[in-house]
This record gives C-alpha cells, structure tokens and sequence, in this order.
C-alpha cells in the first residue's frame, strides 16, 4: 500500500501539472487544449533527436522545450487567428484536429519505433520502504506546486492576468475596449508548451516512450482538471495527485493492475456526474 | 415530395446501384478491397453524423462502439452462432447499443468540453479492456468466416455498399420524424426542445444509441472485411481522426459519410504510391477539420449549397401570400378549437430561491380561459423567473393548475405536451430547420398547408420552405410566436415577444394576438416592456415587484394605482 502510494507520487505530480495547464488554459484563452500533452511529447522527441546527434543533454532539453514553446505558440496563432470569437466546444473541438496534426507530424519526424529517453532525474533521491524514488518524482511535484502557486498570482495578481481573463470570458468586448489581446495569448499559449515540454521530459523517461500513449496522458490531466471543474486551481492540483496515488495502488494489486487506466476515469466519471447533477439545462437561463 | 421529385430520386438510386456492379464487376481486387475500406469507414462516419453532426453531442468514443461491434461479431462466429454476418451484423449493431446508451447518460448532464474528455476517456478505457483482453478467436487463429454469397470480395464490397445505403436513407427517414428534427432542435437548445414538448434526456439517448448502432455495424463489416481485427484497429487515435473527418466532410449527410471514407483511402493509397509516410493523411484531416471549423460546416454542407444555388429545375414556390384563396376568408369553415376551460393557468403560492436569494415570493396568478393576460414588472421584478417557473425549467415552491390538471412536479416537455407552451427572450428558434419543419415539430400535431397559411398570413410572410438561418431575428421571434399557439395549447406564455421588434411589427403582433384566442382555443400569457402593446391586447394585467404581486385588474386601472406608479414606472406620487 506504501509502495504503490509512493510510485505514484511521480504519476500524481504529472497529472496535476498538466492538470493545472489545462486548468489556466481553460481559464485564460476559453479552450480545454487537449493537445497540451502531445505538445509536450514533440519536445521530448526534439530533444531525443538532438542527443543522439551528440548535443549535450542540457542544450538539447532546452531545445525541446523551446520546439514546445513555439508548437503551441502555432496552435495558438491559429486559434487567435479565426476562433477568437468561437465558444469553448468549438476551440476544443480545433484543439482536438491540433492533436491529430501533431501526434501524425511526430510519428513521420521522429518514427515509430520506441527509442530510449535519456533521464535527467534518474538517480536515487530516498529510498522509503524498499521504493526508490528518483528525482524526477520531487521535482514533478516541485514544478506542480510551482505552476500551481505562479498561475495563481498570474491570474489574482498581475493586470496581464485581469485582460486575458476578459478576454477569454468577452473576446470582443475585450478587443472594443482596445485591449490588444492577441499578442499576450499567444504568448501565453507558447508558456504552457514550454511548460508542458518540461513536464514531459522528465516523466516520459519512465512512462513510456510511444508518442500516442505519451499524448493520451491528457486523459488523466483531463481527469484532474475536472476535479477543479476545469476553474479551480487547487482542485486540479489535488484532483491530480490522488488520481496518481490511486493508480500507483492500483498498479500494486494483481487482479487490479491491467485497469489501473480505466479505474480513476470511472471515479472522475460519478464525481462530474455528482457535482453537476443539477445542471439540467444547457443555458443558464 | 413531388412524383417528379421522387422519380428523380429513384432513378439517381437506380443509377447509382447500376454504376456499384459495374465498379464491383470490372475493378481489380486490390481496389475493389480499397473501395470495401472506404465504404465501411462511410458507415462510422454516418454514425458520427448522427450524434456529432445532427444533434451537436461531441463523441470522441465512436471507435469504441465500432470495437463492440468487432467484438461482438468475432464472438459469434467462434460461436459459429448460425446465420453468418447476415445475423451476427445486426446483433453486433445491438451489442453496442447498451455502450452508447451508458456513455449518453453522462450527457444529461455534461455538455461541450466535458463530454468531449468524458467521451475521449471512454475510447481510452475500451482500448485498455481490449488490449488486455484480445479479441475472441485471435488466439486460436480463428477468422471471421463470410457465409455463402459474401464470399468473394467483390460481393462482400456489394454487401457493404448494400449496408451503407440502409443506413443513409433509414437515417434520412429518421430525419424527417419528430426524433430526427428533435436531435437538430437538441443541437441548438435543450431549452426550446423541451419547452416544444420533447423530453431532452430520449432526445440525447436516442442520438447515442443510433449512433453507436450504426458504429457496431460499421465494426462487424471491418471484422468481414479484415476477417481478424486487433485493438489497433479501434484506439481512442482512429475515434479522433473519425471526428476529424466527420467534421472536414460533413458526416450528418450520406455523401459527405461516402466522401468522407474515399477521401481517406484515397488519400493513404496515393501516399503508398509516392512512398510519403501514411502519417501525412491525419495532418491532411487535421487541417480539413479546421477549414471546416472556421467555415462553420463540413464538405457536404458546402456542395449542397452549391447545388442549391444551380438553377436547375427550380419551380416557383407557391408562397401563401400570393394565394389568398388559402387565407381564412372563411373561418367557419376551419376545424373549431377545442372548448376554452373557464380557468386556463391556476398559480397559487408560487415561490423561487436562487440559493439565499428570494426571486418570487408567494405569487398567486390566474389567467381564465381565451383571454390574453398581460404580466409587466421592472427589470429583475422576477417575471422571468415566473416563466421559467410555471413552465417547468426551475424548481419552484407552490402548486401550478393547468385548466384543473396538477402539473407542479411535471418537467418541462411534459407541461409543454399537456398544453402549457411558451417562448423565449433569447432566440432559441432552430437555425437548420425550415419553417414548415419547425412549425410542425412545434405543433406536435398534423398540420396543412392551409393551417401553416392560416396562422402566419397576417403575421409574417414567409414561404413554408424558407430556412430559418436565413430570417432576421424580429422574424424569429414572431414564427416562434406563430409555432406556439399552433400547437393550440390552453396556454401560451410569451416571454416579451415584441423585445427587438419594429413599431409595425409590434402593431401587427397586437392585433394577431387579439384574434390568436378565438383561432387557436389558447389563452395567452404576455410578458412585455411594451406597455402600449399590453393595453392593446390585454383584458386584465398583473404587475409584480421584487418578486411579488403588486396589483391586479384592468390594464386602465392597474397602471392609474400610485404604487404601480412608483414601483413601474419611476414617477413620484404627488398625491
């Protein structure tokens, strides 16, 4: 029971940082961008590619993130572009044909045969109760509780954070009001890139190295998000760390471990169904 | 349809069964096997077009159902259930039916966004269970057999065709029924769905489980095709690139499903001729979804239009207007209403909260039958709330008596079919129905053309098939206007229908209102700013403020009373 909590520390901390990106996407620019995932596997493979051309580990990691950035900062030029003024379904829906392009542009850039990820953080940080846990498992947990706190500020704290929330709740009105928007979103949208890129290099060493089951982690960040109903920051963060806790326990049962995927979507199934009981109607009024 | 119509369409069918043999007779195998490939994929993406295409329910899951039905039918033959994929294609649609039914549940409640992760988890969730569990008879090595007479790939391209075009005009038949336009109605508004008499959960099930009907047929025609099918076949990649196709090529109709399918194998055949990695035709889908998004509709949508703008065989419309003959000259002659009930809408001790707000405290209202009640109040007075509250769309305390029926704890769709209807403030009339189509799914009752004639001929002037995206909004609001009485309820509760209207538009709606009981056996309800339009139409007024009644009586001695003054219309009693 301790093993599986503690081997799923490193799984909860992934799900709540990309819980919580998707949370201040959603937040931010009005889209559940369920590409964010897959944006971050076409770093890792950037940086996969540049190491063994020979680049020391560090420049090509921060290439990869750099590739990231400027991936979505593409996917967000084309949603500022012509969906601007779209509704979340519809942005979600273009993030959703993002996702198709950039899984297909990854399989015919990088193959698809497995390679072997260099890992940053593999050497041993504690060893509790016979788990080792590596450093990729602080510093997941580390960069959550980081992007968690600095999305926070972003959005309470700073007049960059007040403009992109108008924007995202009244685009147009935003734009009338003379706010130039465009700019700062996509901005914004190359942040989360970078950022998720980050995420997936150091958990994509010990997960799995096949670029559609990489960016099917956005199921689970999904999962997490909707814990903190896609707006509440604290919500996604936790959301995220008891969905890695519970599948690290599933992963420890026997009968339970070839469904350690389909367990928590089942949770995260009853416990939407259970806040949103009461929203019978599709318009507020 | 005209006979000429419907000569025209089965000679295109005719045709079109004729152009199928020639192609299944003189193409060679490997195609033949190419064109069985984008056949099947037809009918996956007609699934989608129900469910995605026509009622606007994001499905991210339909590989998932398609897998059901590969499953199913794999199971079956190692069963060696008689009746070969004749029998096992159907059973297989029915296998993923109770799949589809369970993944709608959720989508009583979670729209957009959330059914779209909700959906997209589910298609992850199956292809966990089937990779871990492989498909029946793979580990044995034992293939799906084709009876006698689908042997041959030639005949089993003909059979899918065959199933294809079962589909696409069972869905068009569909289509046409209450159940088709309600999935068109859903899209746009569960609100207005209802508040037409349409229960929103049959609605949204119904949409799932033909979808996934359709789906299992599509997975049952692979598992024929392939004669062994693995999980790769169906994970949550091919559900995503299904949407993205179904949206690139308009999917809610068969030739944008056929489309859609051929533009896929074709698509990956020439990248196999010019050796380009298969991966380029995702990024192809990719892109074509998004020019589809920012077009708001798909390559079918486009082409129809296109056609429509042909001035091919386009006989000009009789338009009501212009045939006065239709027009009630007569009304005796018309079919009588039903008797007016002396109490048309019986509310007493009606009351809302919204959490710790109090919208309505313990309203009593009564609107006697065939008479036009006016409900006027300022902003934020509740009259919304009121609505809303004796239509069924807020729970409310107190007890609401349709002409002497109990409907307190009835929802909404039922209320609207026992004959409490009402519009809305908000547009909410179905872009992509026409106006027939959306007068008679409104009405719920078989109408004429002299009955459609009839009811709009001093109201607005519009031919039955106009579509609505193509009306202003004053006209929409006063077809909704229209769509409610003609269903002929005892009550009609208009939420401030002049709202956006000109002077002359507000005029003729007064004076159709004024006739509207005598026509349609309805007592009528209005909310309205417009007090000149209430004085015109109305026998007695009440006015609420701050969620109560304020006053009640004749519209001349309401609006004389000095706290109506103070209250309504700001001015200070001098007195």
């Amino acid at each position: 029971m301790l093993q599986g909590l503690l081997s799923g520390l490193a799984a909860g901390g992934t799900f709540a940082a990309l819980g919580l990106l998707l949370t201040a996407m959603y937040r931010l620019t009005a889209t559940v961008n369920l590409a964010v995932a897959a944006i971050g596997v076409a770093g890792v493979y950037v940086m996969a590619a540049l190491t063994e051309s020979g680049l020391p580990y560090g420049v090509a990691a921060a290439a990869g993130v750099a590739a990231g950035a400027l991936l979505s900062a593409g996917c967000g030029a084309v949603m500022v572009r012509w969906f601007a003024a779209g509704d979340a379904q519809t942005r979600t829906a273009v993030s959703i044909a993002q996702l198709i392009g950039i899984i297909a542009l990854a399989y015919i850039l990088f193959g698809d045969t497995p390679r072997v990820l260099p890992n940053p953080a593999s050497g041993a940080a504690a060893e509790l109760a016979g788990v080792v846990i590596t450093w990729a498992t602080p510093a997941l947990l580390a960069l959550a509780a980081l992007l968690g706190g600095g999305t926070h500020l972003l959005l309470t704290r700073t007049p960059l954070g007040l403009r992109l929330r108008a924007m995202a709740e009244r685009p147009v009105t935003t734009e009338l009001l003379g706010i130039g928007t465009r700019r700062p979103a996509v901005v914004l949208w190359a942040a989360t890139g970078g950022l998720a890129a980050l995420v997936l290099l150091l958990v994509a060493p010990v997960r799995s190295s096949d670029i559609l089951s990489l960016s099917m982690l956005i199921v689970p960040a999904c999962a997490a998000a909707l814990v903190g109903g896609l707006t509440r920051l604290s919500g996604a963060l936790l959301g995220g760390l008891a969905l890695g806790l519970l599948e690290g326990v599933l992963a420890g049962s026997a009968a339970l471990r070839e469904y350690r995927d389909a367990v928590p979507f089942a949770a995260i199934l009853l416990i939407l169904m259970w806040t949103r009981r009461r929203e019978v109607w599709d318009a507020a009024r | 349809m005209r006979p000429a119509d419907r000569l025209v369409r089965a000679g295109l069918a005719a045709a079109g069964a004729l152009l199928l043999y020639g192609v299944a007779a003189t193409l060679p195998a490997y195609w033949v096997f190419l064109a069985t490939s984008a056949v099947v994929s037809g009918v996956l993406l007609q699934s989608l077009g129900v469910v995605a295409g026509r009622a606007g329910l994001v499905s991210l899951c339909q590989a998932a159902f398609a897998a059901i039905g590969a499953w199913t039918t794999a199971q079956l033959n190692v069963w060696a259930v008689p009746g070969g994929l004749w029998v096992w294609l159907p059973l297989a649609g029915l296998a993923a039916v109770p799949l589809g039914v369970l993944v709608g549940l959720p989508a009583l409640r979670l729209r957009g966004v959330h059914l779209a992760i909700v959906t997209l988890g589910f298609a992850a969730t199956v292809d966990v269970v089937l990779a871990t569990s492989s498909f029946p008879g793979v580990a044995q090595g034992l293939t799906v057999g084709r009876p006698a007479g689908l042997a041959a790939e030639r005949q089993y391209f003909l059979f899918c065709c065959g199933v294809f075009a079962l589909v696409a005009v069972a869905l068009a038949v569909v289509g046409r029924t209450r159940l088709g336009i309600s999935w068109r109605v859903l899209r746009e508004s569960e609100r207005a769905t209802a508040a037409a008499g349409t229960g929103v959960p049959g609605a949204k099930l119904s949409a799932f489980a033909v979808s996934a009907f359709v789906a299992g047929l599509s997975g049952a025609l692979l598992a024929g095709q392939l004669a062994m099918v693995v999980s790769r076949n169906f994970d949550p990649g091919q559900s995503l690139t299904a949407y993205a196709v179904a949206v690139m090529a308009g999917a809610h109709h068969a030739e944008g499903a056929l489309l859609g399918g051929a533009l896929g194998v074709l698509i990956s055949e020439l990248l196999r001729r010019f050796e380009i990695p298969q991966q380029w035709a995702n990024v192809v889908f990719a892109v074509g979804a998004l020019q589809a998004f920012t077009q708001g509709s798909g390559l079918s949508d486009a082409l129809r239009a296109r056609l429509r703008r042909l001035p091919l065989r386009r006989l000009p419309l009789p338009r009501p207007s212009e045939t006065p003959s239709t027009a009630p000259s007569s009304p005796d002659q018309a079919p009588l209403p039903p008797p007016q009930p002396a109490t048309a809408l019986q509310v007493s001790g009606l009351g809302v909260r919204f959490g710790q707000v109090t919208a309505l405290h313990q309203v009593t209202l009564t609107v006697p039958g065939g008479t036009v009640h006016g409900l006027v109040g300022p902003n934020g007075a509740g009259k919304s709330s009121l609505v809303d509250a004796i239509t069924g769309f807020v729970p409310c305390t107190g007890t609401v008596f349709l002409s002497g029926t109990d409907l307190t704890t009835a929802p909404a769709h039922r209320r609207a079919r026992a004959g409490l209807r009402r519009t809305f403030q908000q547009d909410r009339v179905p872009t992509t129905l026409t106006v027939e189509e959306y007068l008679r799914f409104t009405a719920r009752r078989h109408l004429t053309h002299e009955d459609l004639a009839e009811a709009l001929h001093d109201l607005v002037d519009l031919p039955p098939t106009h579509r609505i995206e193509e009306l202003d909004t004053g006209t929409r609001r006063l077809l909704e206007v229209a769509g409610a009485l003609l269903a002929r309820p005892v009550l009609a509760v208009l939420d401030e229908p002049a709202a956006g209207l000109g002077q002359a538009e507000t005029e003729r709606l007064g004076a159709w209102l004024n006739t509207a009981p005598a026509r349609f056996g309805a007592a009528v309800l209005l909310i309205e700013h417009d007090l000149d339009l209430v004085r015109a139409t109305c026998e007695r007024v009440t006015v609420l403020d701050f969620g109560t009644v304020l006053a009640e009586g004749p519209p001349a001695e309401v609006f004389a009373t000095p706290e109506v003054l103070r209250a309504y219309l700001g001015e200070e009693v001098t007195a």
